[in-house]
């Protein structure tokens, strides 16, 4: 029983999953496209956080990435959201070989402050670059035109069907991050976390190791970022704001940091969190960080570390 | 005659004004159980650390096998095949005792750049894991948390951690400290084997002196960063320098 209770749930969460694309109302749908995107932020990120044991403050630099390499790509070479989409994630993913370079050397607080430095870099950067980047402005006007392929041409202007496109990346991010965690590759990442000197003392490299963590968990930031900017038509220099990057570590920790699912979970309970205490008070902010206390302080293994029962 | 496996040459290292070793020069040959011993902080653990690439020396020069290693990290070196086991307890404490295993198993054949594939299609690697398991005793709690073993099962497992990449030269730092006479003779009587078998070349460095002298080819005695004693387990014991330093510990006769 309690072997298949994932698998159920997995199962029920698909299943209202796909409900909220065919009858949600237009709200719930944009919603709900928000809470997936959030989702592949930090299970990406939580490749790094959880199973890696390295925290960064830098990872809005990377969604920052995705959501201006789709946005540039789509406005100034090719209208074509998949090509965007891809654009993006690579642009994300070099960014994060060219920072995780730097970042991978060191451990711990220095690795986070580095994260962080860069990071801050990363925004002051597209705030300037105005000519490119639009700075405070941003890029506007980038349009949900149909996905090209080949004679086929798929329409995702609808808030409903691009929802279902965001939706199978969701899936494919899921299942991507799933088999990583469970391959050779992973378990390198779970020893890195738990004795970093034994990993060298078993004949791995631990910089090319990390680094490889980081530039997964970037691309995945990329992937969010893309998929952001083309829900809002629009981007924001404040997506690379490092106050962004505290967001896939907060809902890491509501979710659960060592589970698979807490970071999806995580990312629905912030986002519905922050709309229904929005509805009541201006200081969403602080009812979130006393739930956000409580939860740290007394549930450390986070909603599905509770639910499943195994983890302190 | 055997092959040089390890060949140190004038290597020196001090820690401010602490020599910790003094102008080492040894060769170590393949399948030659040797045994460094000394006083505690006679450059002991220093000597080992710097083998292993923990710390880089002051001077001097290591050949394993031939390659000049000085210089190279310590990853490069366990591919080389020269890798050690710790004398405080260094594993892996939230991962499985057979994940301890196969991840230093999965690096030895060269697997763990693989992304996508399932651990659980690791059959060769696995099979060899279950095998080390039970080699070291310690198939039955294969599935259980490292953290969760009694403090004896620990130390046989960081021995097997150890003995997982599978390194032609290991050096095992005090590895039967803290078992029980069970765990001590099972872990002794697989370094007999292996290294009867060729397939490894041990170094132990050990405070127990009946185990020193019961098991060891060879013995190196180190004191205040120099070689002052070398030679097989009878040689060292009349050796009056060795016995001028242990002047008041007991050297079995």
């Amino acid at each position: 029983m309690k072997r298949y209770a994932p698998i159920l749930f997995a199962g029920i969460a698909l299943a209202a999953l796909v409900l909220i694309g065919l009858i949600g109302g237009r709200f719930l749908i944009y919603l709900t496209s928000r809470v997936m995107i959030l989702s592949i932020f930090a299970m990406g990120y939580n490749i790094l956080f959880g199973r890696t044991g390295l925290l960064s403050f830098g990872h809005a630099a990377f969604y920052a990435g995705g959501a201006y390499g789709l946005g540039l790509f789509m406005l100034h070479v090719l209208p074509h959201p998949l090509l965007g989409i891809v654009v993006g994630v690579a642009c994300a993913a070099l960014l994060a070989v060219v920072i995780g370079f730097f970042c991978v050397r060191h451990t711990e607080i220095y690795f986070a402050m580095l994260t962080l430095a860069f990071g801050m870099m990363v925004f002051s950067l597209i705030w300037n670059l105005r000519d490119i980047t639009g700075g405070d402005d941003g890029l506007v006007g980038i349009i949900r035109t149909p996905i090209a392929l080949g004679p086929l041409s798929i329409p995702i202007i609808k808030p409903q069907s691009y929802y279902f496109l965001i939706l199978a990346l969701l899936l494919l991010s899921v299942f991507l991050i799933y088999r990583i965690r469970h391959s050779p590759f992973g378990l390198v990442l779970a020893g890195i976390r738990e004795n970093e000197k034994r990993v060298a003392f078993a004949g791995v490299s631990l910089k090319n190791y990390r680094l490889g963590a980081f530039v997964l968990s970037g691309a995945f930031a990329g992937l969010a970022g893309a998929l952001g900017t083309l829900l809002e038509s629009s981007t924001s220099p404040f997506s690379a704001h490092w106050s962004h990057s505290a967001e896939p570590i907060l809902v890491t920790l509501i979710g659960g940091l060592q589970t698979f699912a807490g970071p999806m979970v995580g990312s629905a309970v912030f986002i519905v969190l922050r709309e229904v205490i929005e509805r009541f008070t201006h200081n969403w902010m602080l009812w979130f960080s006393i739930i956000l206390l409580v939860i740290i302080m007394g549930f450390r293994g986070g909603i599905v570390g509770i639910l499943s029962g195994r983890r302190k | 005659m055997s092959r040089e496996i390890l060949k140190i040459v004038s290597l020196n290292k001090a820690f401010g004004r602490v020599q910790a070793a003094a102008d080492i020069n040894l060769s170590l040959q393949e399948g030659v159980l040797t045994s460094i011993i000394g006083p505690n902080g006679a450059g002991k653990s220093t000597l080992i650390n710097i083998l292993s690439g923990s710390i880089p020396p002051d001077s001097g020069r290591i050949y394993f096998l031939g390659t000049d290693i000085t210089r190279l990290p310590v990853h490069r070196r366990v591919k080389l095949g020269l890798c050690r086991s710790f004398q405080l307890v260094n594993i892996f404490p939230e991962l499985t005792v057979f994940e301890n295993i196969l991840l230093p198993a999965l690096a030895a054949a060269d697997r763990t750049r693989h992304l996508l594939r399932a651990i659980r299609r690791e059959t060769a690697v696995r099979a060899q894991v279950a095998q080390l398991l039970e080699r070291i005793g310690l198939q039955h709690a294969a599935d259980t948390v490292a953290s969760a073993l009694s403090h004896g099962d620990q130390r046989v497992l960081e021995v097997g951690v150890a003995l997982a990449a599978k390194p032609k030269l290991l050096f095992l730092d005090e590895p039967t400290a803290g078992m029980n006479p069970v765990e001590r003779v099972r872990v002794l009587e697989n370094i007999r084997e292996l290294s009867h078998s060729k397939q490894t070349t041990f170094v132990l460095v050990e405070h127990d002196m009946d185990i020193v002298f019961s098991l060891s080819d060879r013995v190196i005695v180190l004191h205040h960063g120099e070689v002052i004693g070398d030679g097989t387990t009878d040689a060292v014991k009349n050796d009056p320098r060795v016995r001028e330093v242990y002047l008041g510990q007991e050297v079995p006769a």
